[in-house]
């Protein structure tokens, strides 16, 4: 089975230590806490007019989608390459679940919120950030229970290498629910990577089942993103 | 290219226990849809659904699982190779309402993933899993990712399951978007009204030709080709010209390597909302043009069971494509003018290989799966 090289063309995130890009950060950290303030402001291109709809999940995806796009110079509304939006989490919408089902429950289903139930679906995220960019390629949340969070970049880059798209952001959003989480080693945050094919030698590597970085099996989230920050630009298309 | 075959499905619907249960009850347009008795309906604009008769009785917060136990029964083999894909919207709901009810912490150990933690306990999984969220158009999601990893090498075998339950988190939620009909389902019909729920359960094992041979299994089906793309229109709406379904069906034909006109059959998603059916139509029209095979959709009669229904579509139009016959649409009466001479109200006779399946999903997702004869 041939290997494929994965150039990352940027990549943002949004932890409880702060508001990062690949481009222009010495480290990456995804501690336990409260991510920042969720603001339109902090989108890299001119608010959206549905911000106020926007659950928490969905407005911490926004924003890391336009990150990351941002810091691979391609965050303009255009036509893009067929791009595909994998992304992993743990809670997904639990969060709005919780307040929507909240105004099912004093009224006996007659107050139950539209707004609010229609982002009770965790790809709902991914269909806000297709319709800011004109995405038009495959779209999936992975909900896992495990504390690894790097399915989403996996299945990221095998839909690459599928040829189901051009392009893919994947990464991971999980913001804190507010119930108990089944693993606190799932940190909160978004992190999204902008990937593609290369023909070029790169860091990133798939072999047909596994994704390597170095040549090493990618450990974590954690590590993943502190070997691509101290390799940055070393592959740029 | 590699063949995936479909070595094995089973499926539970409102109408019980398998697809002899389904497939005669979709030719006879018996519709299954029952009063709801496991909450209250009055403040909602309708009170039906296709239930699963038996799990009304079953507790509270444990419908899910008792419907995912419902398949267990049988006696499913994996090995160290079998990947397991799971797919669901809500998955159990029913804990998230007790804990919203209660709030009672510690009565609540809410996942988005159980059903792939039950099974890979169950089905003693060794090899990976993950669990597809992709709205109504999840377990087709989960089926053409699985045919993928075939066709690529990545394994020879893969389990794909998919549930959901009729809740009144989702069901309040449909209520409210007003979506829901106050009446019945009616796909492709003039004077359809709306959608109404239905819940589901399924597996459909993938294989591919050399493990099929080893295992001494029988093929009923192969997933020939399929298609996936976003709307980039709407999160809840699907875009009026549903250019985003015809990318997927124009990316399924042409991976297949078939002509628009060699297709047989096609299963709409046909939800009988005013919106999807009418952009549904207008994408069979758009590729199809005269060469338009039969359309159906077995929503009207089992309801819309989300997560799963890609899944129990599948099973459907494989169990189609075998018998050769077209199943008519339950509750159909007065067909959209623009389908009416694709559709009908009683079975119809075909003779071709190829079906196509379609899903269009909140977020703007939409998936096409050929699926051939063999």
């Amino acid at each position: 089975m041939s290997t494929v090289n994965i150039a990352v063309m940027g990549g943002g995130w949004i932890t409880a230590s702060g508001i990062g890009c690949m481009s222009n950060s010495e480290s990456f950290s995804m501690p336990e806490g409260t991510l920042p303030e969720l603001r339109p402001e902090l989108l890299t291109t001119k608010p959206d007019q549905r911000w106020g709809r926007l659950d928490n999940y969905s407005k911490a995806g926004l924003i890391t989608a336009s990150l990351a796009l941002k810091d691979a110079g391609i965050d303009t509304i255009e036509a893009h390459k067929t791009t595909a939006i994998i992304v992993s989490t743990v809670t997904g919408s639990a969060d709005v679940d919780r307040k929507y089902f909240h105004t099912v429950v004093p009224q006996m289903g007659l107050l139950a919120s539209p707004n609010l139930f229609a982002y009770t679906l965790p790809n709902c995220m991914l269909g806000e950030i297709s319709i800011r960019y004109g995405f038009t390629g495959p779209a999936m949340v992975l909900s896992q229970a495990a504390p690894d969070m790097t399915n989403g970049i996996i299945g990221g880059v095998k839909f690459l290498h599928y040829g189901l798209c051009e392009r893919v952001i994947a990464g991971y959003c999980n913001i804190e629910a507010s119930m108990d989480s089944v693993d606190t080693e799932c940190k909160p945050g978004a992190v999204f990577l902008v990937m593609q094919k290369t023909n070029k030698k790169s860091l990133l590597t798939f072999n047909g089942c596994e994704l390597l970085c170095n040549g090493s099996k990618i450990s974590d989230l954690v590590n993943l993103m502190g070997e691509l920050i101290h390799n940055r630009f070393a592959e740029l298309l | 290219m590699t063949n995936i075959h479909i070595s094995d499905y089973d499926c539970v619907t409102c109408f019980g226990d398998g697809d002899d249960i389904l497939w005669k009850s979709l030719l006879t347009k018996v519709c299954g849809f029952k009063q709801i008795r496991r909450f209250e309906t009055k403040n909602y604009v309708n009170c039906v659904a296709g239930c699963v008769a038996e799990l009304d009785a079953v507790p509270h917060g444990q419908r899910f699982t008792a419907l995912l136990e419902k398949l267990c029964r049988r006696n499913l083999r994996t090995d160290a190779n079998t990947v397991l894909l799971t797919a669901t919207t809500k998955d159990n709901i029913e804990l998230h309402e007790r804990y919203v009810r209660t709030s009672k912490r510690d009565s609540c150990n809410f996942s988005a993933c159980s059903m792939a933690d039950f099974l890979v306990k169950r089905l003693d999984i060794k090899c990976s899993v993950h669990n597809v969220n992709a709205a109504c158009a999840s377990a087709s999601t989960a089926i053409l990712w699985a045919a993928e990893m075939i066709e690529n090498g990545e394994t020879d075998e893969v389990m794909v399951w998919a549930a959901d339950i009729v809740s009144e988190f989702v069901f309040s939620g449909f209520s409210a978007l007003k979506v829901m009909s106050p009446n019945t389902s009616r796909p492709f019909d003039v004077n359809r009204d709306g959608l109404i729920l239905g819940e589901a359960a399924g597996y459909i094992v993938l294989m591919n030709e050399e493990k099929l041979l080893q295992k001494n299994k029988t093929s009923l089906g192969i997933i020939k080709s399929w298609g996936i793309s976003s709307d980039a229109h709407h999160i809840t709406a699907p875009d009026r010209q549903g250019r985003g379904l015809q990318r997927a069906i124009h990316n399924a034909l042409e991976k297949a390597s078939i002509r628009a006109d060699t297709l047989a059959v096609i299963n709409g998603h046909g939800t009988g909302t005013v919106h999807n059916d009418v952009m549904e139509i207008a994408v069979f029209h758009q590729v199809f043009g005269d060469a338009m095979p039969p359309v159906y959709s077995i929503k009207g009669a089992i309801g819309h069971s989300l997560g799963p229904c890609g899944l129990i579509e599948v099973i459907v139009a494989s169990r189609s494509l075998r018998e050769q016959i077209v199943p008519p649409i339950t509750g159909l009466q007065k067909p959209e003018p623009e389908i009416d001479a694709h559709v009908s109200m009683e079975p119809q006779r075909i003779d071709g290989t190829y079906a196509l399946t379609t899903n269009s999903g909140f977020g703007g997702i939409n998936t096409a799966l050929v699926l051939e004869k063999v």
